[in-house]
């Protein structure tokens, strides 16, 4: 069997969420460099898709509005006014306010980066396509300046529009766990090309994790806090 | 084109903006499709409904959707598929929910599709005649995975397979069905080009 065949096989299961998390993770890290398997892959999602729509009405309807809004839309008060909006946009629930400042404003930046894309995705965009749809794989939105893939117990800076730091700092990478105080996860390189790191395996598990942040460091000492935080993201 | 593609992108631009009514929108079109995925994988109503809260927190939130992958339809029903094969696979009781092949094939194969728009209706008549298309054995391993929410690796296990087997005729499923929904009814009715 070709090596093609093989991934378009993994393609079809990545699709259907039908590979195990090593086969998936795989394939969404082969993904990042291979736009043919992107294409496969579109083609394969489509065709779910349409799997999709072919279940039967159901004898009991979908639940009203009212009963999903409460985990959807935090505010209870109908939108009069964008000020309203972005106001209460400032406010979710698992965040320090000053965290959920910053948070906020990097998820719109994210949302109009992606409202006005390219329609050809880059093979970046394709891994966190791919990976946001994948069962097990999270994306992780730092405020529109880097974006982090979380699978399988390790976390990876996988694209980032961040400057080189300056000589002698590094980026450090943050895990911050619900109801308790920034841990370290690792030390990230940044290139001129902008992309930066390696895999590091997580400190606590993805589910206990409220958000992920980047700051910059002195490169000859071990941070036991971040000193200078340039990004935050919400898990 | 889907006639609803210019229509839901100007609902994704107001959901950018925090409208509420905008999400309420697109919920009323494809919370019940979004719903009926759902339910139909975990058999569980209020696990359903939990699956397709954070669906729409998800769109709320404005993570993941990408105009270049689809319909707003499609990426809806893609991120519950995926949510509720997650939550499917962390209950314990999941073998309960096997309803024997026959069951998920009667389901993929007969009745009429969640929306009643002309576009929708011819998709889901290839899709379903092209599931009546296939070989018996390549149509039971599409549909254990998409619809039992088993990786190809258990289904191997429950049939028999060898796990090359399942991946090939997996991949030869899902290639047929692309054939037979062509090109006309493909996958670029949501771009906003």
């Amino acid at each position: 069997m070709s090596d093609h065949v093989r991934w378009e096989e993994l393609a079809a299961g990545h699709a259907l969420d039908a590979l195990e998390p090593e086969e998936d993770a795989e394939f969404t890290a082969h993904l990042a460099g291979c736009a043919r398997c992107a294409e496969v892959l579109a083609d394969h999602a489509f065709v779910a898709a349409q799997l999709g729509q072919l279940v039967d009405p159901l004898d009991v309807s979908a639940p009203s509005w009212a009963s999903i809004r409460e985990g959807v839309v935090p505010t209870p008060a109908p939108v009069t006014s964008l000020e309203q909006v972005r106001a209460r946009r400032r406010s979710p629930r698992l965040l320090s306010a000053a965290a959920a400042a910053l948070l906020v404003a990097g998820a719109g930046a994210v949302w109009v980066a992606s409202s006005s894309r390219e329609q050809q995705q880059s093979p970046q965009q394709a891994t966190l396509a791919a990976c946001a749809a994948s069962p097990g794989c999270h994306v992780v939105n730092l405020q529109g300046k880097a974006s982090l893939v979380v699978s399988n117990g390790s976390v990876r800076l996988l694209s980032s529009s961040l400057p080189v730091p300056a000589a002698g700092k590094v980026y450090a990478l943050w895990q911050l766990p619900r109801g308790g105080r920034m841990l370290l996860v690792g030390s990230l390189r940044a290139t001129a090309a902008g992309t930066v790191g390696e895999s590091h395996a997580l400190v606590l598990p993805y589910e206990e994790t409220t958000a992920f942040g980047l700051s910059l460091e002195p490169s000859t000492v071990v941070p036991t806090a971040p000193s200078e935080v340039v990004a935050l993201g919400s898990a | 084109m889907n006639p609803h593609a210019l229509e839901d992108a100007a609902l994704l631009a107001r959901v950018a903006e925090g409208d509420e009514s905008a999400v309420e929108a697109l919920y009323a079109r494809y919370g019940g499709p979004c719903y009926g995925l759902a339910r139909r994988i975990l058999d569980d109503a209020q696990l359903a409904e939990d699956v397709v809260q954070q669906v729409f927190l998800a769109l709320w939130q404005g993570s993941g959707y990408d105009p270049s992958r689809g319909a707003v339809s499609t990426w809806l029903l893609s991120v519950t598929h995926h949510k509720a094969v997650d939550a499917v696979r962390r209950e314990s009781n999941r073998r309960k929910r096997l309803a024997g092949e026959q069951v998920l094939l009667e389901t993929a194969t007969s009745g009429p599709g969640p929306d009643d728009e002309a576009w929708a209706a011819l998709r889901a008549e290839r899709t379903r005649e092209g599931l009546r298309g296939l070989p018996a054995e390549q149509r039971e391993v599409l549909l254990l995975a998409y619809y039992g929410g088993y990786t190809q690796r258990e289904i191997a296990e429950m049939t028999g397979l060898p796990l090359g087997t399942v991946k090939s005729r997996t991949l030869a499923a899902m290639r047929k069905l692309r054939e037979v929904l062509g090109t006309d009814v493909g996958e670029n009715e949501g771009q906003q080009s």
